[in-house]
């Protein structure tokens, strides 16, 4: 039998007051009343204790009920040191490489953290397993008692965010998951050694609501650099003013325990390396004043060249979130195609307005491609297209292309023209032929009417002072000719017939004009309401046409914002190859990326996450709370949950049969107690 | 006549109330062993006694001087009965009792009661004077309807008086006996007793007869204590450690002494003498006063 507190079994030494005082010869302590003294002379006892043990029985009972009692807060366990394949624990080192454990020589008391875990871990029968976590949580070993092989050194920090909360829960699943030779009994469950700075921007929202399994223990070192300064002030992105994206701001934060409130805020020129100690050399730029606990929001400083991308803020002793990268919004591909059954360039066509309404802007850049019936082939791929303008007739090869391109969720645009039949429409919409639909021409010409502004492709309308349709004369339009329940009429001419329709579909949405913006059908290409309604359709198409002006290194790049992406480089000049169908590019460093689509180049500003700045400790209790691990993450602490006792004892709970085993004694000590005060 | 057996005092006393527990033992024990002669007014006299010049006139027999021409007084009833007169020891030592359900007040208590019910019932007059440092109470001896009534209220007071001053207490009643009577003390007699034999000299002398019932608990006589004790001592408070072992022999040497002490000085002035320990029955000390003032 082992004892899991063996100094508790120090109380058995109080065995000894029960047998002084029985020992003792006792002082009377009660008076008896005698009728006279007149007889007798003092005696006092002779000595205060007694060769003879007073009631031995008694004397037996108290010591046996002091001993189990000892017993039991030793905490007693059948345990065979010899025996110990039967409790093989698992141990799985969880190591923070998040961007905040860049500074100072957190990365070297990590490295004596992760010596020192391990050598407890040896020899107790144990076997470990290394993951690291930032953003992401990975597996750099599996589960081995070789280990040496584990952090050698110890593993390099990244410059991501800080997610504990996921990377608790992937270690959990790591343990449970793994697989357990069947010749080596394991202990269910494992211990979790988190080895992290436990910083507040911490996330932990993995961990809420969700049950931790009480077999998984937890057991945080808490790092900290050897020279802890708490002064810590960060730059990040601010939105922009409503109106002026171009123009940058930027938030300052200084940290509520922070003992330094100057700041010096420049651009860092192209190329300089960075300084580390730059509190030493502070650079000319902007002083600031920032009392500990408050930020400012300003507009960034003008540049000094237009190459120059990168701002530093100096004066603080935490280096490592001083820099933000700017670059101006990327601006976004567009690609349109232009389905028309001949090609026609002049002002009487189509196309020339189309061209004309989609052109290159700050954060767009649209490009339109045109495709005849003479042009279609079974590689075309229409799934990289933002929008499809097509004029009918509708070739009935495309619809299955165009079926795949609805699958995308985004809208085709049908212009009905003169025309005898519908096949490919008819085709595309799952109706009936309704054969010829020939052109309505007005007397003189027809106007918009019953405009459902309610529609998001009708809502820049909505304004009364947009809503003026009556300048827009239409010369000539096409009946409706489908009777489609799913049908949505946007707008009607003023002789009620369906002028716009919306025709949603599983996934993705046709709308069709029963006229088109060519000169001898409308006057809408010339109208003021042409571009704003273009740009509503490729909206309503593809989502949000604003740009993504922040990004950081958590979040990873939309690529379908940049189709054809061919290639990204990073800021220490690594070119990554984008594969085909690679819809994100997770960046590893902060700076300026340059991803090249064809033969355009956008650049993004890849930022430190905001939370990473943060670098007050955490509230522990709260993410002990959510673990239910120790209190602790001490070195007692570790060495108690690399050792197999306390899981074992408490599944044997021995201690309560010694407890149980008291409390008989007791009550017999009661009973023979009584009987003895009676007798005397 | 005593074909009954003797009743264990502890059985005696669980008769909570006095009077019947006086009865009882009467009535069982000492029926018919005792008719005193009837010495009241309503029977006719005893004897006549010659006239001393001086004597009131009144009790002149003028019939038997007409007769005789002779001065003789006839002998009246309260001449001719007796009077008994208990002196009863209420002091705080008579408390003491080692036996179960009864202390020395209770035993001394029982056999005064039952003396003075079987004196009233023979019509002898019977008084009470009970005292701790000094009489408390005092009861002349009288021969009336409630006087046994107001004897046992009294003997029924437990004992709670300070200490025991058997020399003053004797020297403040003698005052009070104005008649001779015979004297009954009640008491254990745990005091010095150089001080106490003067006025029980007096007291004889004043007395028709004395008789002294040292009443003591078998503790007493025995030092029946089996540990090292914190002894309180009843009246006076003062407190001792003793070991009973090495403290027994001591102690009833000097108890010896003093019972051999009093039972020579009580031989020496004629006064009748009984111990009673109150674990042994009272009938045989009842007898022996009864049989002698019977005679």
């Amino acid at each position: 039998m082992s004892l899991l507190a063996p100094l508790y079994l120090l109380g058995a030494l109080a065995i000894a007051i029960p047998i002084i005082l029985h020992r003792r010869k006792q002082r009377p302590d009660k008076t008896t009343l005698f009728s006279t003294l007149l007889f007798l002379e003092p005696t006092p006892p002779k000595s205060k204790t007694k060769t003879k043990i007073e009631h031995p029985l008694l004397l037996l009972l108290r010591c046996l009920a002091i001993l189990l009692v000892a017993l039991c807060f030793a905490r007693p366990l059948l345990f065979n040191p010899d025996n110990k394949p039967d409790f093989r624990q698992r141990h799985l080192l969880l190591v923070d490489t998040s961007a905040s454990m860049q500074r100072g020589d957190l990365r070297e008391v990590l490295q004596d953290s992760l010596k020192d875990t391990i050598e407890t871990l040896k020899g107790n029968n144990a076997e470990a397993a290394l993951m690291t976590f930032d953003r992401e949580t990975k597996a750099l070993s599996q589960f081995t008692d070789a280990f040496s092989s584990l952090a050698q050194e110890a593993p390099e920090p990244t410059w991501h965010g800080t997610d504990i909360g996921d990377a608790l829960c992937t270690a959990a699943e790591f343990i449970q998951q793994a697989p357990k030779p069947p010749e080596t009994a394991f202990e269910t469950g494992g211990t979790i050694h988190l080895f992290s700075d436990l910083q507040q921007g911490a996330d932990l929202a993995g961990l809420t609501g969700k049950t931790w399994p009480p077999d998984i223990r937890v057991v945080l070192h808490s790092l900290t650099p050897s020279l802890d300064a708490t002064d810590n002030a960060s730059i990040e992105a601010a939105p922009a003013l409503p109106g002026k994206p171009e123009e940058a701001r930027i938030r300052i934060s200084n940290a509520a325990n922070s003992s330094a409130s100057q700041f010096t805020l420049a651009w860092k020129e192209q190329g300089t390396e960075d300084n580390a100690t730059s509190k030493a050399e502070p650079q000319v730029g902007t002083i600031l004043q920032i009392a500990p606990g408050e930020s400012v929001i300003l507009p960034a400083p003008p540049k000094p060249d237009a190459a120059t991308t990168t701002l530093e803020l100096t004066g603080d002793s935490n280096p490592f979130d001083n820099q933000l990268h700017i670059a101006p919004p990327p601006a976004r591909p567009i690609h349109i195609l232009h389905i028309r059954p001949k090609a026609d360039d002049t002002p009487k066509g189509t196309h020339y307005y189309l061209q004309k309404a989609f052109q290159p802007t700050q954060t767009l850049l649209p490009q339109i491609a045109s495709l005849t019936p003479d042009a279609v082939s079974p590689k075309l791929d229409f799934t990289q297209n933002h929008l499809i303008v097509a004029e009918t007739p509708i070739p009935a090869s495309l619809t299955g292309l165009l079926e795949d391109y609805h699958q995308t969720g985004r809208t085709i645009l049908i212009l009905l023209q003169d025309h005898d039949h519908l096949p490919g429409l008819t085709t595309l919409l799952r109706l009936p032929n309704p054969g010829s639909v020939p052109a309505i021409p007005a007397k003189d010409y027809h106007l918009f009417e019953n405009l459902d502004t309610s529609h998001p492709v009708l809502a820049p309308f909505q304004d009364p002072r947009f809503r003026d349709f009556s300048k827009l004369h239409i010369w000539k339009h096409r009946p409706w000719p489908l009777n489609m329940e799913r049908a949505q009429i946007l707008a009607k001419f003023d002789d009620g017939l369906p002028a716009m329709v919306h025709v949603p579909h599983e996934k993705g949405n046709t709308l069709v004009l029963t006229t088109s913006w060519a000169p001898g059908d409308s006057q809408l290409a010339l109208s003021t309401k042409f571009i704003p309604l273009l740009y509503s359709i490729l909206e309503y198409s593809i989502g949000n046409l604003q740009p993504q002006t922040r990004y950081t290194t958590d979040t990873p790049i939309d690529l379908s914002q940049f189709p054809r992406t061919t290639s990204i480089t990073a800021p220490n000049g690594e070119n990554h190859a984008v594969r085909e169908g690679q819809n994100h590019f997770q960046p590893e460093l902060p700076g300026i990326h340059r991803i090249q689509t064809g033969e355009h180049s956008h650049t993004l500003a890849i930022n430190l996450p905001p939370k990473e700045s943060d670098l007050e400790p955490m509230n522990v209790a709260a993410l002990l709370a959510m673990v239910g691990g120790p209190a602790a993450g001490n070195q007692e602490d570790q060495n108690a949950a690399a050792s197999p006792l306390p899981h074992l004892e408490a599944s044997q709970k021995m201690w309560k049969w010694f407890l149980l085993a008291a409390l008989l004694v007791l009550a017999m000590e009661t009973i023979l107690a009584a009987r003895l005060t009676r007798s005397a | 006549m005593f074909a009954a057996t003797l009743i264990d005092p502890e059985a005696l006393h669980q008769i909570r109330n006095l009077e019947v527990r006086a009865r009882s033992l009467l009535q069982n024990y000492l029926r018919g062993i005792h008719r005193s002669s009837h010495h009241g007014h309503s029977t006719e006299f005893t004897e006549y006694r010659q006239y001393i010049p001086g004597e009131d006139t009144r009790n002149l027999d003028w019939r038997l001087y007409a007769r005789t021409d002779r001065h003789y007084i006839r002998k009246y009833e309260d001449e001719t009965n007796h009077r008994f007169h208990i002196l009863f020891d209420q002091s705080r030592s008579m408390a003491y009792g080692s036996t179960n359900g009864y202390n020395k007040a209770d035993y001394a208590a029982t056999l005064a009661a039952t003396l003075a019910y079987h004196l009233e019932q023979q019509h002898d007059a019977t008084g009470l004077t009970t005292f701790d440092v000094k009489p408390t109470h005092h009861i002349p001896p009288r021969y009336r309807p409630g006087q046994l009534r107001r004897i046992f209220h009294h003997l029924e007071i437990r004992p709670n008086g300070e200490g025991t001053d058997l020399a003053a207490t004797l020297e403040a009643t003698l005052p009070l006996l104005r008649h001779r009577a015979t004297t009954l003390l009640i008491s254990d007699f745990l005091a010095p007793l150089q001080p106490v034999e003067q006025q029980l000299v007096h007291l004889r002398a004043r007395s028709q007869e004395l008789i002294m019932l040292q009443v003591l608990d078998p503790a007493e006589l025995t030092l029946g204590l089996h540990s090292d004790t914190l002894l309180e001592d009843m009246e006076s408070r003062e407190k001792l450690h003793i070991d009973p072992q090495a403290a027994k022999k001591s102690y009833l040497q000097k108890l010896q002494s003093h019972l051999d002490h009093l039972k020579a000085f009580a031989a020496a002035e004629d006064i009748q003498y009984h111990l009673l320990p109150t674990n042994q029955p009272m009938e045989l000390a009842l007898l022996d006063i009864i049989k002698t003032h019977s005679a």
